[in-house]
């Protein structure tokens, strides 16, 4: 909950990314590109300096992307490769000035002309990525502990032989927990919809959103037999908070929650692939930011309750009701 | 099948965590009663028979040794058990909680139950019990009437009158 909220106010404008060089004196073109209006008028933030060694000081300070003076017909840009991320787009955006000057001198018509959008819905912000990302991990984290810490606990302090000496069928105590938990995770996705369709952080949920209910429910049952699994084999709850972390961030970095898959080296993307988080995340993204329709969560439907049977049936194996 | 039958009290800190002495009781009767059907007795009058009537709304982990010893004891007889099994009722509890626990016993015995526990004490099972076994690593050494036993034990232990 705490990370939608900081990463949602990080990310808000991201976006909006603009780019500020500073001009020393009078620079024709980029009066021209202010004053010919968007595109280009809209990404220029210009400021200006007295002198070449004050717009130099500027751009190694990093206060400035990029100096720009002119020579006649010379035009010279000077940038810091300090900020490789800003360097390649100063450097086209302003290329990009000098030719869309250049087609103006030749006072020829564009022959080309050049549109581009991105494929998802204009107002497709970060928040739409990674609130699906955090949730499978909140949720993730939350099964699994729960489920971890309170087998432990309950072994330690022998509540466990309490329960099993006592006319109390296994069967009533795993469904009140899995009930539990259930209801837990649901209130869960209902409290961070909530916060992040708040205007300030603006989620923009799609059609089939839904069907992150369904996702939802399995998501926790998977993530319970893991939990299952580590109370079973920890002997401290001590051991079990770290089983359990053990488990659990490697599969929030890896398997998409925090960071985006796109991005992952090859061998990750193929390791995400034993991960339930994985399909729990891009399930819920499909059905809740990239506008799919209900039937993109249908894998994740299936391979989740598939994983919770292998990993359930291993965790009843080992499970014991005393630490003896 | 044998559970329903038996109470069995392990240990006086086996309570779920946070909950008050009504609510571990009402736990316990309700998830018995979601199996066998046992009628879910009244957890007031629960408190009432082990003298916790004042403690109903505390949380078990804030009961004294010889209160939770006998919130134990509630617990193991939610569903009504002919037989019930207590291990070291009154280990860790001081001398004025031992002689309640004591009463305790004795009423539950005389409610027509029959009580097996386990004890350090000679004078607990002299003045408690009608039958007494001296077990030594898993072995029974000596069984009968507490007189018998005690008297004739190989330590020679002969316990005071309690």
């Amino acid at each position: 909950m705490l990370f939608l909220v900081f990463f949602g106010s990080i990310y808000k404008n991201s976006s909006a990314s603009k780019i500020s060089p500073v001009e020393v004196g009078q620079v024709q073109l980029l009066s021209q590109a202010r004053r010919a209006g968007p595109p280009l008028a809209k990404v220029l933030a210009v400021s200006h300096a007295r002198s070449v060694a004050a717009a130099l000081d500027a751009v190694r300070k990093g206060n400035s992307d990029a100096a720009v003076l002119q020579r006649g017909a010379h035009v010279i840009v000077r940038y810091s490769i300090a900020d490789q991320t800003k360097a390649g787009p100063v450097n086209s955006v302003l290329a990009s000035v000098a030719q869309a000057a250049n087609q103006a001198a030749s006072g020829q018509p564009p022959r080309f002309t050049l549109s581009a959008s991105q494929v998802e819905d204009k107002s497709l912000k970060p928040i739409q990525y990674f609130t699906p990302g955090l949730l499978g991990w909140a949720l993730a984290s939350g099964a699994t502990f729960g489920a971890a810490i309170t087998l432990v606990s309950w072994r330690q302090n022998k509540l466990l032989r309490r329960l099993r000496l006592a006319p109390i069928g296994t069967g009533s105590i795993v469904a009140a927990r899995i009930g539990i938990a259930l209801a837990i995770g649901l209130i869960q996705l209902a409290v961070f919809l909530a916060i992040a369709r708040l205007p300030y952080f603006g989620l923009q949920l799609t059609a089939a959103w839904w069907m992150t209910i369904p996702l939802v429910v399995c998501g926790i049952l998977a993530f319970m037999s893991i939990g299952l699994l580590v109370g079973a084999i920890a002997k401290t709850q001590q051991a079990a908070t770290a089983i359990a972390n053990l488990i659990i961030l490697p599969m929030a970095f890896l398997g998409g929650a925090f960071l985006p898959q796109d991005f992952a080296p090859d061998w990750v993307r193929q390791a995400s692939y034993v991960m339930p988080l994985r399909y729990q995340v891009t399930g819920m993204q499909d059905v809740m930011a990239r506008g799919e329709g209900p039937a993109a969560a249908l894998p994740a439907i299936g391979i989740l309750p598939g994983f919770t049977l292998v990993v359930g049936v291993v965790a009843v194996r080992t499970f014991r009701w005393d630490d003896i | 099948m044998l559970l329903p039958r038996i109470g069995v009290q392990p240990q006086a800190s086996s309570f779920f965590e946070r909950l008050t002495a009504r609510e571990q009781i009402r736990t316990f009767a309700s998830l018995c009663g979601v199996l066998y059907g046992v009628p879910a007795k009244n957890a007031d009058d629960m408190l009432g028979t082990v003298g916790l009537t004042d403690q109903a709304g505390v949380r078990a982990e804030k009961l004294s040794g010889g209160q939770a010893q006998r919130l134990s004891i509630a617990c193991a007889l939610v569903h009504d058990p002919e037989l019930l099994f207590l291990d070291e009722p009154t280990g860790a509890v001081d001398p004025q909680a031992r002689r309640n626990l004591w009463d305790l016993l004795r009423e539950i015995s005389n409610s027509g139950r029959t009580v097996v526990l386990t004890t350090h004490h000679m004078d607990e099972a002299e003045s408690l019990c009608d039958r007494v076994a001296i077990m030594d690593h898993g072995k029974i050494l000596r069984a009968g009437p507490p007189a018998a036993v005690t008297l004739t034990s190989r330590s020679g232990y002969r316990s005071s009158p309690g």
